[in-house]
């Protein structure tokens, strides 16, 4: 019987090998106490490796947060979870009351287009004593006023 | 909470000690990850409580860490950093205390690969996904940062 080295055992342990490479040294395993034996005592190594376990009285406990429930203890991840998909809820059936009640309002008013008429708006002429000033359009001025103009100037 | 806080505070504190090498960062880490898991929004429905801490956990170490870092390249100022007492503060028992140093002594690729295996719940699949490197390269990662530290403790006499 052709035994396996510790480097594969060690891979084996840590399940770094391929499929087949692990069901060849599992079948040895079970065929091999000495390798057996070899191997546990490498699962007990890896198992103080992974067990290094800080003491839990030197480590603050996490920040009391304000409590909802009465027993005293905080809120959990699932009762959160439960509050957050409750108000979700409530505000989709908010949303969903407001369409309804505006497309009902909507569909009670008249639908007939209400028509108004303008209001047209007369303006009187200038009166007399401003007409001189008055332009005719926006490009051109009246030259009574163009001369008052230059008169200023002087 | 509580139950989430006996089942997880050690393993997240060794956690964040291995990624941080500081008791103070340790303790900060462990406590911050509860408060984080609350507020979090989870994503993967399908993940262990113990992946999702270890997760949290993992990224709040690794930005300590990182400030930790910028606090040593400020030595000038005459920083402490408390890397060197932090083993014998937070843990009790000798053969951890051996155990930690050990890891503590592998580089940081190989470390950050190991504490997310042993302390962070990760699978393979999850680390190289964290860690931003291949598979294979992970694996081979574990094999030899564990095969590394049982030499090193043969050769201490732990084991």
């Amino acid at each position: 019987m052709t035994h396996f080295t510790e480097d594969e055992f060690l891979g084996y342990a840590l399940r770094t090998l391929s499929e087949e490479e692990l069901c060849s040294i599992a079948s040895h395993l079970e065929a091999c106490s000495q390798c057996r034996l070899l191997f546990e005592k490498m699962e007990d190594e890896i198992e103080v490796l992974a067990g290094v376990k800080p003491d839990v009285s030197s480590l603050p406990p996490p920040l009391p947060r304000p409590s909802r429930r009465l027993d005293g203890h905080g809120p959990s991840l699932s009762s959160l979870r439960q509050a957050f998909s409750h108000s979700a809820l409530r505000i989709a059936a908010l949303i969903a009351l407001g369409i309804l009640v505006g497309f009902g309002v909507s569909k009670k008013m008249s639908r007939e287009p209400e028509f108004f008429s303008p209001a047209y708006v007369t303006l009187s002429p200038p009166s007399d004593s401003l007409v001189p000033y008055t332009v005719s359009d926006g490009t051109s001025v009246s030259p009574v006023y163009y001369e008052q103009l230059r008169e200023d100037r002087k | 909470m509580r139950l989430l806080v006996e089942a997880h505070q050690a393993r997240l504190a060794a956690l964040a000690l291995f990624i941080t090498g500081s008791a103070d960062a340790a303790s900060d880490v462990a406590e911050e990850t509860f408060l984080r898991a609350l507020n979090a929004t989870i994503k993967n429905e399908s993940g262990t409580v113990r992946g999702f801490l270890g997760t949290i956990a993992y990224r709040l170490a690794l930005k300590e860490a990182k400030r930790d870092r910028r606090n040593v390249e400020l030595d000038g100022l005459n920083l402490v950093r408390d890397s060197e007492n932090a083993l014998e503060r937070i843990l009790r028992d000798e053969r951890d205390c051996a155990v930690a140093e050990v890891i503590a002594a592998l580089d940081e690729a190989h470390r950050s690969v190991l504490a997310l295996r042993f302390y962070g719940g990760f699978s393979y699949e999850e680390i190289a996904v964290e860690v931003g490197a291949p598979l294979g390269t992970v694996k081979s990662r574990i094999f030899y940062a564990v095969k590394y530290c049982r030499e090193t403790l043969k050769q201490r006499g732990v084991f």
